[in-house]
């Protein structure tokens, strides 16, 4: 392989894990400016994602697409009872009880997938056959396809924040609580869609992950550690932050891992986070204007 | 009348007596390698909790460091044992110098942020110290281990020569840690220190009006925090004579908060019965690590939502209302 086939791969690599990323830091990072909940039950959303598209798609025979469409569902409903049962009762508490609360949250989900499903890594095949070839160099379509998705639904969160009533109420609610009161935004009911939202999107990311790595209990813990370096670097809150920062990391990451070192692309993400928090603890692209 | 603080102190000494006498008679009656097994791991999982509640119980700030501070101290004392064939007793004092001269290196940036990003950065430490002892294979033999941890010995010149090899002297020495650390560290949070670390919980910004040097203190708490992580580091890799970069893993993170928070943060009693408590219970529910887990997380889950001083906590708020009943009587 010539030296530019294995950096389109690389690029191309990094740019799937940029989506995937982006995906589960921009549903983090919502979570974060409109319940100022740093929810680290996250990742564990991803890996229940990734686990009911394997259900659906190995256990009940259903095809990928139905499979996936399920998967974010599922999530969101779960979501849903654990913002009804564990959230919503805290959200007026100290920053220490919300952490504890989705730290318990996770403990129960994790441990809950390693009974049900032992720590044997699974795969899910979606039965889409061929390659695509990008420059030179072919990729898997499920790849493609996660890729595409992922950047796809992305742009949607994107318009739906920007022009919708939702999404600007949303908005609204992540810049100013108390002004929120005065419109009549109802504050409770704009939690609970942002939650269920930014679940759905780390559900998503899970289910378009599930046929290209292997799937296991702790893949959560691996990702949401990755998620906060993103919305760290991309400053608590801000959706363009977080995507800008999911490109940074995710390449980052692919070219350190293929050009570097291995351990330096797993510990990548953790120096980021030390680094930026020391030198810019408003994020590279956040303003200063929260004190966290 | 007798002053009434007076009678207290000596009731509290009465019952801490009562308590030690009752812990170290434990060998009398009962030998059994199982439970003696259970009770020095549930003292070593005490210390490390009680370096967790003087951060988050204390200070107010929730380190999730704590337990990369135990494995650092853990692999300190373990590489002087079995590298450099140094004592136990070296071992110990370098396992608690080590994380602390770390913890204050780390301190100075990780300190002066917010609460939420203290919380992201030691998650973040952890997680570095997790990688680096797994990667750095030359030292700490990476994923494979060290076996072969000795046990300590301590002989006093000739008149004393004692070897904590069994389960009975290994729980005795033990004891004695827990018992020295109960001791000092009521007399630490009830000194001027102490009062300047609880100021810091309550109102950061309030106490450096007063003139508190904020930024020294919580140095200091997370110094101390750290150094009574390696005791407990250093007390684990001697007794189980074998570590792996497992230290490092959630499972004890999760075990020293479901310890603490439920057995109350902010007072020296509640992670003391929190440890009892999660100790037993584990006994009683002799299934699956993972299933007990998720009883632990339901467990902390509900302490969060309906009881969050933990039981400590409301012992403590009970007594002050009796107190305060009391006083009205009058």
């Amino acid at each position: 392989m010539s030296a530019e086939t294995i950096f389109t791969q690389h690029l191309v690599n990094g740019l799937l894990l940029s989506g995937i990323y982006g995906l589960v830091a921009a549903g983090l990072t919502l979570i974060y400016g409109v319940l100022e909940i740093v929810n680290f039950a996250h990742g564990e959303f991803y890996m229940l994602g990734a686990y009911f598209t394997f259900i659906a798609s190995a256990w009940l025979d259903l095809p990928y697409y139905i499979s996936v469409a399920l998967a974010v569902a599922l999530s969101t409903f779960i979501a849903l009872i654990v913002e009804r049962g564990a959230i919503r009762p805290i959200v007026e508490r100290s920053f220490e009880s919300k952490v504890l609360s989705t730290f318990a949250i996770s403990m129960i989900l994790a441990n809950t997938a390693l009974l049900l499903f032992t720590a044997t890594p699974r795969t899910v095949k979606t039965g889409l056959a061929g390659t695509i070839e990008i420059a030179g160099v072919f990729f898997s379509v499920e790849r493609v396809l996660a890729l595409l998705t992922g950047y796809l639904a992305f742009l949607a969160l994107h318009l739906f924040l920007q022009k919708t009533r939702i999404g600007k109420a949303i908005r609204a609610v992540a810049q100013n609580r108390d002004a929120c009161y005065v419109v009549g935004i109802d504050l409770n009911k704009m939690a609970r869609i942002t939650f269920g939202l930014g679940i759905g999107l780390a559900g998503l990311a899970g289910a378009l992950i599930a046929p290209i790595f292997s799937i296991e209990p702790s893949m959560g813990q691996a990702i949401v550690l990755k998620a906060f370096a993103i919305v760290i670097v991309g400053g608590f809150g801000s959706v363009k932050g977080a995507a800008l920062a999911a490109l940074i990391i995710g390449l980052g990451e692919s070219l350190v891992g293929g050009y570097v070192s291995a351990t330096l692309k797993d510990g990548l993400a953790f120096l980021i986070i030390i680094l930026v928090l020391i030198l810019r603890p408003q994020g590279i692209f956040g303003r200063a204007t929260r004190v966290l | 009348m007798v002053d009434r603080d007076f009678t207290n102190k000596i009731r509290r000494t009465l019952i801490y007596i009562i308590l030690a006498i009752g812990a170290l008679s434990v060998p009398f009656f009962t030998q059994s390698p199982y439970i003696l097994h259970i009770l020095i791991l549930t003292g070593i999982y005490l210390i490390l909790a009680q370096s967790l509640n003087l951060m988050l119980g204390y200070v107010g700030f929730l380190s999730l460091a704590q337990t990369a501070f135990f494995g650092i101290g853990a692999y300190t004392s373990t590489i002087l044992a079995v590298t450099y064939s140094q004592s136990f007793w070296v071992g110990l004092v370098l396992a608690i110098i080590i994380p602390s001269v770390i913890a204050a290196a780390v301190g100075i940036p990780f300190l002066r942020l917010s609460r939420h990003s203290f919380v992201i950065s030691t998650l973040g430490f952890l997680l570095i110290c997790w990688l680096i002892v797994r990667n750095w294979v030359e030292v700490t033999r990476g994923p494979l281990g060290i076996p072969g941890i000795p046990s300590p010995k301590l002989s006093v010149f000739n008149l004393l020569d004692l070897n904590f090899a069994g389960r009975v002297n290994y729980y005795i020495l033990v004891i004695v840690f827990v018992l020295v650390l109960h001791i000092l560290l009521t007399k630490l949070v009830r000194s001027r220190i102490g009062r300047a670390f609880i100021a810091i919980r309550e109102d950061e910004a309030l106490a450096q009006a007063v003139g508190i040097n904020t930024m020294k203190y919580k140095m200091l708490a997370f110094s101390i925090s750290a150094g009574i992580a390696g005791v407990a580091g250093s007390l684990f890799a001697h007794y189980i004579t074998f570590l792996d970069p497992t230290v490092f893993e959630f499972y004890n993170l999760e075990n020293i908060l479901v310890i603490t928070l439920v057995g109350g943060s902010g007072t020296i009693g509640g992670p003391m019965l929190g440890s009892i408590i999660f100790t037993i219970l584990p006994e009683l529910l002799r299934v699956a690590k993972e299933f007990r887990l998720i009883v632990y997380g339901a467990i902390l889950l509900l302490t969060v939502l309906l009881m969050p001083e933990g039981i400590g906590g409301k012992f403590k708020t009970y007594l002050h209302k009796r107190r305060i009943r009391e006083v009205y009587a009058k």
